[in-house]
């Protein structure tokens, strides 16, 4: 005499699911903050004013991509405003070394240079076994230090720089501009590859629980080794984009800018104890940030709240985080034992 | 596992280890030394208990609970894990203790042990208690029947 | 019979951390002296003990935070927001005694925030501390945004820059030697101190053990907070000014003192005595090199290269004894077979 076995998930509608969903709520959130700012200033909604956040934005979510990875094994990478630092005066130093050189060659140079930081990374973590806070720590300022003494007080002008490379940082396609363009690509690129593919699968695998996944046969170093590396190229990118986005680098370019990348993440559904989360959430976090900082902006709130605020909202994407795994666990629990 | 012996057995009396409100070193090792001799514990006292055998590890955790002079003295699984050797130790330990006088209750899964150690047995399923066996009730089939959720039936044989 | 040590971290079965630290302080001793005739003034090393007074004073409890496992980022950005509340409040012509009253309550809370969020609600203490790091700095913008404070009265000053009569050493170097004592015999002497090595050594057992986790753990913090908040007032008072941005990346030279002290990763190893040695070490190789004229952004590599160097060497020395011994079994193992092949 079997019960008919009932999941607890069963009697979920689609609008359960939805309002379970973080992405969803993100954009209820961003939604919401959008017309709020609006109705207080409806300028928000111009054409400049949007160009502008998806100018602000664009860096940062792709930042926010390799971030992603890192985050979701359980990791964390710090260096990586001291990466796009020294690979954004490295792709100035390129063009004003070699004015002929195509854009296309700085990208990709600037692209190896950021791997090449992100393999020491790679190199101290998964082969030198030492947590990554450390190693990131460490290398944040090891790289931004290396990043001032090679600048020494110098910077690279806009002048420097050829109009058309500078014109991938603000010019437009279909109204959207191609730094936006660049990093939606790459957020197809990601969300593919972390869902669809082994790799992807083993990253969440290795934060949800390193134990069963080393047991599972997982590569733990090799996939730690390749998730570092693929966060220091991506920062280079970042980098070169942000020189096509500034056109003037000194040596504090991107300073402190790990604060909000990491921030956006888990404010964007990945779990700062990883296993869990989504790019296109961690990419909606970065927009909802973005986003609440025009707020501030626009209400004229002086900017030197902007900090307390991501350390705000940090905070609260963490208890709320927890919160959420609590309930789940609980609601579980309960539900089997009805079984 | 990285702290030693003697460190390990205060642990849980530390009330008792500090003279003027700063730890005594000559008390901690007084009362390290008496719970593992009763232990009948072999090894150093300042050395780590990473180096002990697993029932040796078993047989400091108990001096460590024994030195709060307990009435009621709970263990869960106490040889889970634990060879052969130690194991019989480890049974021996706690009858004697019981024998003095010390009410013990043992949660374990591993019917031979609760067969042989136990005067009394509770049955859990599901939350519920169900059944209490004396010593002369217990068999094989009793427990696992209530452990089951069922009765067994009077005419089994 | 002594007891072993438990405490101390080896390097190499043997080998002592604290010794190795010795032995690495006297090598910078002299490598100082040869180096630069000025080294053994005793101007440059009251310069040399002033400069870290900041660091060391907040790596005490950042140090008893490791041990028991968790971690505290947020210092710097607490001795900034003290800092920029006294000069705050300074401005605002309230009594100096008042004012640091005022931001040690203030330090304490920000202590207990942590700890609330880490203990309370069980949030992860590396991620919190991120948070905090920015929320408590954006405080301290918040509060005195660009703006700077200066000419503090100058019986303050005098605290921050003066020396002990009849010494070199500088007044709060001499503080900052009252509290490591202080906080040594609590870690090595009281039964508190043992519960922090239980909790760091295995959470679990320490809470069955009846060991109150969450009171240690939120007293801890708290202490950071206060500790942090004090060392934002000797900063204010040895430079003669409050900035929103004062401290701004201790937290990297305070943790890799803590680890180059020989506290473990994983804690439930360490001692007062290696982080005060390492913290000496530390502003050692500062002082030298900043004798030799060598940049700020130089140290700051120096420093984290040391935080990196201070994990990676046990590991690389474990993983190669490691190896050996496996290596050395194979041969026995090699051995025995062709022994008993050529009966």
């Amino acid at each position: 005499m079997t019960e008919e076995f009932k999941s607890p998930y069963d009697k979920q509608g689609w609008l359960n699911v939805l309002m379970r969903s973080r992405e969803a709520s993100l954009v209820l959130l961003i939604v919401a903050l959008t017309v709020l700012t609006t109705a207080l200033n409806p300028r928000f909604l111009s054409p400049q004013s949007l160009k502008d956040l998806m100018l602000n934005v664009s860096i940062i979510a792709l930042l926010v991509l390799g971030q992603t990875v890192i985050i979701l094994m359980r990791q964390i990478d710090l260096s990586i405003s001291s990466i796009v630092g020294i690979t954004a005066f490295f792709s100035g130093t390129l063009f004003v070394n070699h004015p002929a050189i195509p854009s296309v060659v700085v990208v990709l140079l600037a692209v190896l240079a950021g791997l090449l930081l992100g393999a020491v990374n790679a190199a101290l973590i998964a082969w030198g076994k030492i947590p990554s806070l450390i190693t990131t720590l460490g290398t944040l300022y090891i790289f931004r230090g290396a990043n001032y003494a090679w600048v020494h007080g110098r910077q690279v002008n806009a002048v420097n720089v050829p109009g058309s490379f500078l014109a991938i940082g603000t010019s437009t396609f279909a109204g959207i501009p191609i730094l936006t363009w660049i990093v939606l690509i790459l957020l197809v690129v990601f969300s593919i590859g972390l869902r669809q593919y082994r790799a992807g699968r083993e990253f969440y695998a290795i934060g949800s629980n390193l134990n069963a996944a080393v047991l599972a046969g997982i590569n733990v170093s090799r996939l730690l080794a390749t998730g570092f590396i693929i966060s220091g190229a991506i920062a280079g990118l970042a980098g070169a984009l942000w020189l096509a986005r500034f056109g003037t680098v000194d040596a504090t370019a991107a300073e402190g800018i790990e604060l909000t990348v990491i921030t956006s993440t888990v404010v964007g559904g990945v779990a700062i104890t990883g296993g869990v989360g989504t790019v296109v959430g961690a990419v909606l976090g970065a927009l909802l940030l973005s986003v609440f900082s025009s707020t501030l902006v626009f209400l004229r709130v002086p900017s030197f709240w902007q900090q307390a605020f991501q350390g705000a909202m940090l905070l609260l994407a963490i208890a709320v985080d927890a919160y959420l795994a609590y309930r789940h666990a609980l609601r579980s629990r309960v539900k089997w034992s009805r079984v | 596992m990285e702290m030693t012996v003697m460190r390990n057995v205060t642990l849980t009396v530390l009330r008792q280890v500090q003279r003027f409100g700063l730890v005594s070193k000559e008390k901690e090792r007084e009362i390290a030394a008496l719970w593992t001799q009763r232990m009948r514990l072999k090894g150093q006292i300042e050395g780590p208990v990473s180096i002990l055998s697993g029932g040796n590890q078993q047989k400091v955790v108990l001096a460590k609970w024994l030195a709060t002079h307990p009435k009621l003295l709970i263990v869960d699984e106490p040889t889970r894990g634990v060879d052969v050797g130690a194991k019989s130790e480890v049974h021996r330990t706690l009858s004697h203790l019981a024998k003095e006088g010390m009410a013990i209750i043992m949660i374990s899964s591993e019917l031979p042990e609760v067969i042989g150690m136990a005067d009394r047995v509770l049955v859990m399923h599901e939350g519920k208690l169900t059944a209490e066996l004396a010593r002369s009730e217990v068999t094989e089939e009793a427990i696992m029947f209530a452990a089951t959720g069922q009765t067994p039936s009077k005419s089994v044989h | 019979m002594r007891e072993g040590q438990p405490n101390t971290r080896r390097l190499a079965g043997r080998v002592n951390w604290e010794a190795l630290l010795a032995l690495l302080l006297l090598i910078a001793v002299v490598g100082g002296t040869l180096l630069n005739k000025d080294f053994l003034t005793t101007d440059n090393w009251a310069n040399l003990l002033a400069n870290f007074v900041e660091i060391a004073l907040m790596a005490l409890p950042l140090s008893l935070i490791v041990i028991t496992g968790e971690i505290d980022l947020s210092v710097a950005s607490m001795l900034g927001l003290s800092s920029s509340l006294l000069g705050l409040l300074w401005d605002a012509k309230v009594a100096v005694a008042l004012g640091i009253v005022v931001c040690l309550l203030v330090g304490a809370l920000c202590g207990a925030l942590n700890g609330f969020l880490i203990v309370r609600f069980r949030l992860p203490s590396l991620a919190v501390t991120i948070g905090t790091l920015a929320l408590f700095r954006g405080f301290a913008y918040i509060l005195l945004g660009d703006k700077a404070v200066a000419d503090f009265p100058p019986e303050y000053i005098a605290f921050g820059i003066g020396v002990v009569p009849f010494t070199f050493i500088p007044v709060p170097f001499a503080l900052f030697i009252i509290l490591a004592v202080v906080f040594w015999v609590v870690l090595h002497h009281t039964t508190l101190g043992r519960s922090l090595y239980a909790i760091g050594g295995n959470q679990t057992a320490a809470l069955f053990s009846g060991i109150n986790l969450n009171r240690l753990k939120m007293l801890l913090f708290v202490t950071s907070g206060i500790i942090s908040a004090l060392a934002g007032i000797v900063f204010t008072f040895r430079f003669s000014s409050s900035r929103a941005d004062n401290g701004t990346g201790f937290e990297l030279s305070a943790i890799a003192a803590v680890f180059l002290g020989g506290v473990t990763v994983q804690g439930g190893k360490g001692t007062v005595t290696g982080v005060v040695l390492s913290l000496l070490l530390i502003g050692i190789i500062n002082n030298v090199l900043t004798l030799a004229d060598v940049s700020n952004e130089i140290l700051r590599i120096v420093t984290g290269s040391l935080l990196i160097v201070s994990v990676l060497l046990p590991n690389i020395i474990a993983s190669t004894r490691e190896r050996l011994r496996l290596m050395q079994r194979q041969k026995e193992i090699a051995n025995l077979s062709a022994a008993s092949v050529s009966k």
